[in-house]
């Protein structure tokens, strides 16, 4: 999935969800398809507000995602699936 | 909740692949015939036949199939990659999905949508073009085929081969018409999905703390 096709809400939170288990930030941009400079940027930014947090794992840095993310998780998954309950839907 | 939702997105996906996949079929159908009746119609003018504006008529709109045909074909290949990854996820796994994995997919369906939506728009418009293509080659093969006579009221088939390619063409010419609606009612319902998580976005915004970021 190309990044500029999703916002940047979908990017927190495919960061926050992956990162339920501890994960290197190598893993985080190749699994979320974003480069150095954008994931650092987004991870910066979850470190901040202490979605995410960062810990040492055999000389690697890791990152998981923290309590405070499960607010977010939970409005995110109810109004992405709310898009299937407004909206009539599709089918032949 | 998560069963209706997952058989929701499971529906909408199982309806928009099989679109897209007869889309594929029919293309290259209608390619085929493109180039069938652009090749018969120059045959025939150089084959000593009489030189007609009907035969002319018939390798331009043969000719402009042909090129719709491509169009679509590959449009409608762009589409379909991705839906079938999208699908599988979905699809392989037994309900009641995980939220994130249904949410996932919900997400990778948006960003596919997003990718895809000016390729969609050229598909309705390539649709209907290519419906009425077919629908005008499908009519001149069938005039070529039946004749009528005023006095004794009779119908003529000059050749049963014929009937077969008619029919053929006047099916692309349906497919096609009714891809158009299909993807425009596709479009419509993301659309407005679309609209909805704008409208989102503030709530979004002020749970991660970003205000009116």
């Amino acid at each position: 999935m190309k990044s500029e096709r999703r916002t940047q809400y979908e990017i927190y939170w495919e960061i926050l969800v992956f990162c339920k288990t501890s994960r290197s930030f190598t893993s985080i941009i190749h699994r979320c398809n974003l480069n150095s400079k954008t994931g650092q940027d987004y991870i910066g930014f979850l470190l901040s507000r202490r979605y995410l947090s960062e810990a040492d794992e055999e000389g690697t840095t890791v990152y998981r995602s923290t309590d405070n993310a499960s607010e977010y998780l939970a409005l995110f998954n109810q109004l992405y699936r709310a898009l299937f309950d407004s909206v009539p839907g599709f089918s032949l | 909740m998560t069963d209706t939702i997952h058989s929701r997105v499971l529906r909408e996906l199982d309806s928009f692949y099989i679109i897209t996949l007869l889309n594929v079929v029919f293309g290259a159908l209608a390619i085929a015939f493109g180039i069938q009746y652009m090749v018969s119609s120059v045959l025939g003018m150089t084959g000593g036949e009489p030189f007609s504006l009907f035969r002319i008529l018939t390798a331009a709109v043969s000719m402009a199939g042909f090129g719709l045909g491509l169009s679509w074909l590959l449009s409608s290949v762009k589409i379909m990659n991705g839906l079938s990854d999208i699908r599988t996820i979905v699809k392989d796994r037994k309900a009641p999905l995980l939220d994130e994995i249904l949410t996932g997919a919900i997400v990778r369906m948006i960003a596919h949508y997003r990718e895809h939506r000016k390729t969609i728009q050229t598909m309705i418009l390539v649709c209907t073009l290519g419906g009425f293509c077919f629908l005008a080659l499908g009519i001149m093969s069938s005039i070529e085929f039946f004749s009528f006579s005023l006095t004794t009221g009779t119908i003529t088939l000059n050749s049963a081969l014929l009937i077969p390619s008619a029919l053929l063409t006047l099916a692309i010419a349906m497919v096609s018409l009714a891809s158009s609606w299909y993807f425009s009612k596709f479009s419509k319902d993301w659309d407005l999905r679309q609209g909805e998580i704008s409208l989102s976005e503030q709530a979004l915004a002020n749970a991660l703390g970003r205000g009116s970021q």
